[in-house]
């Protein structure tokens, strides 16, 4: 997933108040990946699966950073 | 001051949860809340219930402090009051007893305010600081349900130091500190090892290096943290009402710190403050025992050393000679 993609994906969700609902309300890490790449896919946007598992895991990094012991 | 940033995307469902220091200034990042309430002990607990949710893993959002400046522009949310205190005391009891009310909300000990608060970097003037800080909270305040009309924030035990930032973004704000015998507060971070006393969070809660806190034998590094928050309060010059012992609650909710905030408790609420007070506040499982002479019982002779540095401050917190 290039950075362009990633900014578009992001642009898409950001701007489909409908759509960014139903992804938050996914709690099943694997389903969301899912719905990712099928949304990629719809959207002409090249996005391995891969991908979108290492943007959750830098999210997870990134909010564990924050986490006072 | 107005934040002249035009706010980006729509964030009515998002809050921050960190401020972080970048290079281009502060940053904030944001989880979105969706239909999650802010209705844990902490708000950590809040941020870890979301972080389960994939989306903000993956698209978590992140702005600039003036981008979320310009967010919170528009919004006239004023908390009802601050809780700050010496730690072990029964902070976590006062804001939960807040929380029972349908009509409250409570954010406890919330990281973006500390990261605002203690951000280090000397070229930040207080009014600019205290200008992000009511940026954040006033975007924590959005999370609030309609009913909702009062907003009690709980602080960190360390966050007396920041009072002067704090009162200068919130002048007309009320705020209460609580207080308990320090013996008894000292052996409590004696027994059970936390964050506010390791030395990674030394430059906040104690103005000292890292390096420089391991050098202190733990008990008088505890004190000295102790000594300083205490110190702080004494310089804000609190009026007495502002002022609570430990021993004094539950009874002090709704007959001092309430009317403070501008929050009346019913007979019905005080029943229900009363009943909940029954149980230990982070461990609710548990009933509540006095455990005030069970700790000074088990304190050692480094301990009561410790303590006694702090018998002073004590001392003046308790005078009845405070206005």
């Amino acid at each position: 997933m290039t950075q362009s993609d990633i900014e578009r994906l992001r642009a898409l969700i950001d701007a489909d108040a409908a759509l960014e609902a139903e992804l938050f309300r996914e709690t099943d890490a694997t389903e969301f990946v899912k719905k990712i790449v099928r949304l990629c896919t719809q959207h002409d946007l090249t996005v391995p699966e891969g991908a979108v598992w290492k943007a959750i895991e830098e999210g997870r990094q990134a909010w564990l950073a924050t986490w006072s012991p | 001051m107005a934040c002249d940033v035009e706010p980006v995307s729509d964030f009515s469902n998002w809050i921050p949860i960190r401020v972080s220091m970048s290079d281009d200034g502060p940053r904030v990042h944001w989880f979105r809340l969706g239909d999650l309430e802010l209705d844990d002990t902490y708000f950590s607990d809040t941020v870890a219930r979301a972080a389960k949710r994939p989306l903000n893993l993956a698209f978590g959002r992140e702005t600039s402090i003036a981008e979320a400046g310009a967010i919170a522009n528009g919004a006239s949310l004023t908390p009802s009051g601050f809780i700050l205190h010496m730690s072990r005391c029964g902070s976590t009891l006062v804001s939960k007893s807040f929380a029972l009310r349908a009509d409250t909300l409570v954010i406890a000990e919330p990281g973006p305010v500390n990261d605002v608060l203690t951000m280090r970097d000397a070229s930040i003037s207080n009014e600019t600081r205290a200008l992000w800080l009511r940026w954040i909270v006033q975007l924590l305040m959005r999370a609030r349900r309609s009913k909702q009309t009062y907003a009690v924030f709980k602080l960190d035990a360390w966050h007396a130091r920041y009072l002067p930032v704090l009162t200068q973004a919130f002048p007309a704000v009320p705020w209460v500190f609580l207080h308990r015998d320090p013996l008894e507060v000292l052996v409590s971070h004696m027994g059970a090892a936390s964050y506010m006393m390791s030395a990674a969070n030394a430059p906040a809660a104690a103005g000292l290096e890292i390096t420089d806190a391991i050098r202190y034998p733990r008990a008088e590094y505890c004190a000295r943290v102790l000594a300083g928050i205490a110190d702080a309060i004494e310089a804000a010059n609190p009026s007495r009402s502002q002022l609570v012992d430990y021993y004094e609650l539950p009874g002090a909710i709704w007959a001092r710190i309430g009317p403070l905030f501008g929050i009346e408790s019913s007979e019905r609420e005080i029943a229900r403050i009363r009943a909940s007070a029954a149980f230990h506040a982070k461990r609710p499982q548990f009933t509540f025992e006095p455990d005030g002479e069970i700790k000074r019982a088990q304190a050692t002779s480094d301990v009561r050393a410790a303590a006694a540095a702090i018998e002073p401050n004590y001392r003046w917190l308790r005078s009845p000679t405070q206005q």
